[in-house]
C-alpha cells in the first residue's frame, strides 16, 4: 500500500547520493504495546515528548492495521470495524510512503512490532525488518541479562543495528 | 497411536547405555535455558558477586559431572594426575566436549607460579550477551569457571577460578578469560596429594598389590573422584 | 579460487543461513536441496565478490567442519533469494542452526533443578518454579521460533499444535514429537515426545518423588503459545521418570485472546 506513491503533490527531497544516512528513526513495540526500543539517526523535528510520540506512532499503527484489513476486498469474513483481531488474522500492511518520508512496517505473530521510517525513495524493506527481527531475537531475546517487556538497552544489539541499518536504505 | 515413544523404559538409570555424546541441541536452547538460570539467580541475590558466586556453583555441579562422564568414556576410568596433564584436559578435552572446540588458549600465569589461564575469544555463555552499565564487572562466565572449578576440584586439583572480561586491541568485544589460582596442595606431588585425598575420605585402605618400584603409586581405576579409587602402593612403602 | 555454495571441499558440501549477513559451513548435499530446494550447481559465487569473507584454514577435515566464514551478500541479494518463503520443516532449520551437545544442556538443566531443590525445599514449589522459568523462556522463545521458521501466522490451533510437535521440538531439542487424541472441538490433545534430551542422566531419589522433573517444557509451551494469543493449560499425563511408559503433554486451548489497544484514553 502506498499513499501518494508515483502521483507527487510536492516534490520529494533529493534522491540520497550518500548512503547511510537515509534512515530516520527506528521504534520496536510489544505485544502490550511497550516500546522496547526507539532510536533516531536523523530527525530534526521534535516536537512531542517521546512517550506521546511513540502512543502515537503505535495509534496509527494500530488504527490503519484495522482500517486496511477492514478495506480488503478480497475475503470475505471480515470482523466489524474497532473489533479486535487476533494476531496475523485479515491482511497485513507493509509500507506507506508520503512525499517526504517512508514508513516500513513488520509485525510478528508474537506482536513483536518493528518500524523503520526512512527517505521516501528507498525501496522494499521487508527483508531488511525480517534481518532487524533476527538481531532482536539474537541480541535482545537470547541476551541473559534482558527481561522481556523491558526497554532494550543491549549494546550489542543497538551496534549492529546502527551498522546495519547504515548498510541499507 | 498411543505410547508410539520409541524411548526404551529401563527400570534403572544404570541400566541405560552410556550415550555416546554425539546428541545435540540447538545452541538457541542451550542460551534460553542458561539466560533462565542467570534470570533466576538474580531473583535470589542482592549483589553481583553473590550472583557470580551462585553461577558458579551451577557450573561446578555441571563440571564435577563432566569429568566423572569423560573419564568414564573417553579415558577408558583413567583421569589426568599431574596438573599440567589435568589442564590440558580441560583446554582440550572438556571444551570440545562442552563448546564443540578446543579453547583459544591456555597460558601459565607470568606473575604467579599458581596462576593459569583459558582464554576464549567468544564464550559461549557471552555470545548473546550486554552488560548493562549497572552491572558493573559482572561475567556470565562465572558459570564457566564453576565447571573448571568442578572439574579440577574433583580430579584433586583444588583451585580458585574466576571469569574476567580482557579487552583485545582493535576489537570491539573483549574476550573471556578464566583465572584459575590452584590451592597450595594442588601444586605438591602428585603422591602426597593423593595420600592426603585418600585418607581424608577413605576410612579403610586395603593394600592391594605391590609394584616393583619404590614409592610409585598410580591410580588405577575407579571413576573420576578420589571416594572410590583403587592405589597401588609398594609394600615397601606400605605405611603410607 | 572461487568457492560457490555448491563447490565440494573434501567431499563435503557447504550451506550458509540467514538473511544478508550469511554463515557458511559445512553440510551434505541432500541436506542442502532440502533446505533451499534447489541443488548446490545452482547457486555458484565467486570469492571474489564476497568482500568481507573472513579467510579460514582447512588444513584438517576437523577444522573445516567447525569453520564459520561470514559473507556480506548486500550487493548479491539481487542473485538470490534465499529465505524459503514457506515454512520450512523441523529437520531442516536443525540442520541449520547452531547446535551444541546436549550433555551440556542436560547437565545445565540438572544443576537447576538442583538450585531449586536447595532454594525452595519443597517439591511442590519446585515444580511451581520450574514451570514458571518454562514459561519465561517460552515467551522468549517464540521469537526465534518465528524468526527461524518462517511461520507467519498461528490462529488455528490444531495446525498450531503440529506445528509445536513437529518443528518446535526438532528445531530447539532436536527430537520429534508427535500429536494424537485430538477432541471434538479440535482444543485438546496430546504430545507426545519420541525423546527427551533433559532426563539423560536422571532418576528421581526417593525425597523427589513427586517432581515433575520436566515441568520446564510444560511451561515453555504455554509462555510461547501466550505470546501468539493462545491462553493454555498445559499438564503431564505420563513421565518416564515417574515410571510411565512415555512422556505425555496435555495441551489445552483455554481461549484465544484478541489485540487490544493497550493505552486507555485518558492516559
Amino acid at each position: 500500500m502506498q499513499f501518494f506513491g508515483s502521483s507527487e503533490i510536492s516534490p520529494s527531497p533529493p534522491a540520497p547520493t550518500a548512503s547511510g544516512n537515509n534512515a530516520h528513526m527506528m521504534y520496536v513495540f510489544n505485544r502490550n504495546g511497550v516500546c522496547l526500543l526507539y532510536r533516531e539517526w536523523n530527525r530534526p523535528l521534535r516536537t512531542l515528548d517521546a512517550q506521546q510520540d511513540q502512543k502515537l506512532m503505535f495509534g496509527l499503527l494500530f488504527s490503519l492495521k484495522s482500517l486496511t484489513a477492514k478495506m480488503d476486498p478480497t475475503t470475505a469474513e471480515k470482523g466489524n470495524l474497532g473489533v479486535p483481531q487476533l494476531p496475523g488474522q485479515g491482511c497485513s500492511f507493509h509500507s506507506f510512503r508520503t512525499n517526504t518520508y517512508k514508513l516500513s512496517f513488520m509485525e510478528t505473530p508474537s506482536g513483536i512490532k518493528l518500524i523503520l521510517v526512512t527517505h521516501p525513495r528507498t525501496g522494499d524493506l521487508r527483508e531488511p525488518l525480517k534481518y532487524i527481527y533476527n538481531l532482536y531475537v539474537e541480541y535482545v531475546a537470547k541476551n541473559p541479562l534482558y527481561t522481556p517487556g523491558t526497554p532494550i538497552k543491549c549494546e550489542l544489539f543497538n551496534t549492529s543495528l546502527d551498522q546495519y541499518v547504515r548498510s541499507i536504505a | 497411536m498411543i505410547g508410539v515413544g520409541k524411548i526404551k523404559q529401563y527400570s534403572n538409570v544404570l541400566d541405560k547405555p552410556l550415550s555416546k555424546g554425539k546428541q545435540e541441541v540447538s545452541l538457541s536452547a542451550f542460551a534460553f535455558l542458561f539466560s533462565e538460570l542467570v534470570q533466576y539467580n538474580q531473583t535470589q541475590v542482592d549483589n553481583i558477586a553473590e550472583l557470580e558466586r551462585r553461577l558458579e556453583d551451577a557450573g561446578y555441579a555441571v563440571g564435577a559431572r563432566v569429568l566423572e562422564l569423560l573419564c568414564h568414556r573417553d579415558k577408558g576410568n583413567r583421569r589426568e594426575t599431574r596438573l599440567l596433564g589435568i589442564l590440558s584436559f580441560v583446554h582440550s578435552t572438556v571444551w570440545k566436549v562442552l563448546f564443540g572446540k578446543v579453547a583459544d588458549s591456555l597460558e601459565k600465569g607470568t606473575e604467579h607460579e599458581d596462576e593459569y589461564m583459558i582464554s576464549e575469544k567468544e564464550l559461549l555463555v557471552n555470545r548473546f550477551i550486554s552488560i548493562p552499565k549497572d552491572m558493573g564487572t559482572f561475567n556470565c562466565g562465572a558459570f564457566v569457571a564453576g565447571i573448571v572449578r568442578g572439574v579440577l576440584d574433583s580430579a584433586g586439583f583444588p583451585a580458585v577460578v574466576t571469569a574476567h572480561f580482557v579487552p583485545v586491541e582493535g576489537q570491539q568485544r573483549p574476550r573471556t578469560t578464566i583465572l584459575i589460582k590452584f590451592a597450595e596442595e594442588s601444586l605438591e606431588d602428585v603422591f602426597y596429594t593423593t595420600a592426603k585425598a585418600l585418607f581424608s575420605k577413605c576410612d579403610e585402605l586395603s593394600l592391594v598389590q605391590g609394584t616393583k618400584k619404590r614409592s610409585k603409586v598410580g591410580l588405577m581405576s575407579g571413576s573420576a573422584s578420589l571416594s572410590n579409587v583403587v592405589v597401588f602402593i609398594a609394600p615397601q612403602n606400605n605405611q603410607g | 579460487m572461487t568457492f560457490g555454495y555448491g563447490t565440494r571441499l573434501r567431499r563435503r558440501g557447504y550451506l550458509l543461513r540467514c538473511g544478508r549477513q550469511v554463515e557458511m559451513g559445512l553440510i551434505s548435499k541432500k541436506k542442502w536441496t532440502g533446505f533451499f530446494r534447489k541443488s548446490p550447481q545452482q547457486l555458484r559465487l565467486p570469492l571474489s565478490s564476497c568482500p568481507s569473507l573472513k579467510p579460514f584454514r582447512a588444513s584438517s577435515p576437523t577444522l573445516l567442519y567447525n569453520c564459520t566464514v561470514s559473507l556480506d551478500f548486500s550487493q548479491l541479494s539481487a542473485q538470490i533469494s534465499m529465505a524459503p518463503v514457506a515454512p520450512r520443516s523441523g529437520d531442516a532449520i536443525f540442520a541449520n542452526v547452531e547446535r551444541v551437545n546436549a550433555e551440556l544442556f542436560t547437565l545445565t538443566y540438572g544443576a537447576i533443578v538442583r538450585q531449586l531443590l536447595t532454594d525452595l525445599e519443597e517439591v511442590e514449589e519446585v515444580n511451581k518454579q520450574l514451570d514458571q522459568m518454562g514459561y519465561n523462556i517460552g515467551i522468549r522463545l517464540i521469537d526465534e521460533f518465528l524468526a527461524k521458521s518462517n511461520v507467519s501466522r498461528c490462529v488455528d490451533f490444531k495446525e498450531t499444535a503440529e506445528v509445536i510437535a513437529k518443528v518446535g521440538f526438532k528445531m530447539f531439542l532436536g527430537v520429534t514429537a508427535s500429536v494424537t487424541n485430538w477432541d471434538a472441538d479440535g482444543t485438546c490433545c496430546i504430545i507426545v515426545l519420541e525423546d527427551n534430551p533433559l532426563v539423560d542422566f536422571v532418576e528421581l531419589p526417593d525425597t523427589c518423588q513427586g517432581l515433575y522433573y520436566c515441568n520446564v517444557l510444560s511451561g515453555v509451551i504455554r509462555g510461547a503459545l501466550e505470546m501468539v494469543s493462545m491462553k493454555t493449560e498445559v499438564t503431564w499425563l505420563r513421565d518416564m521418570l515417574r515410571g510411565d511408559d512415555a512422556f505425555e503433554l496435555q495441551v489445552k486451548l483455554l481461549k484465544q485472546v484478541a489485540e487490544e489497544y493497550p493505552y486507555k484514553d485518558d492516559e
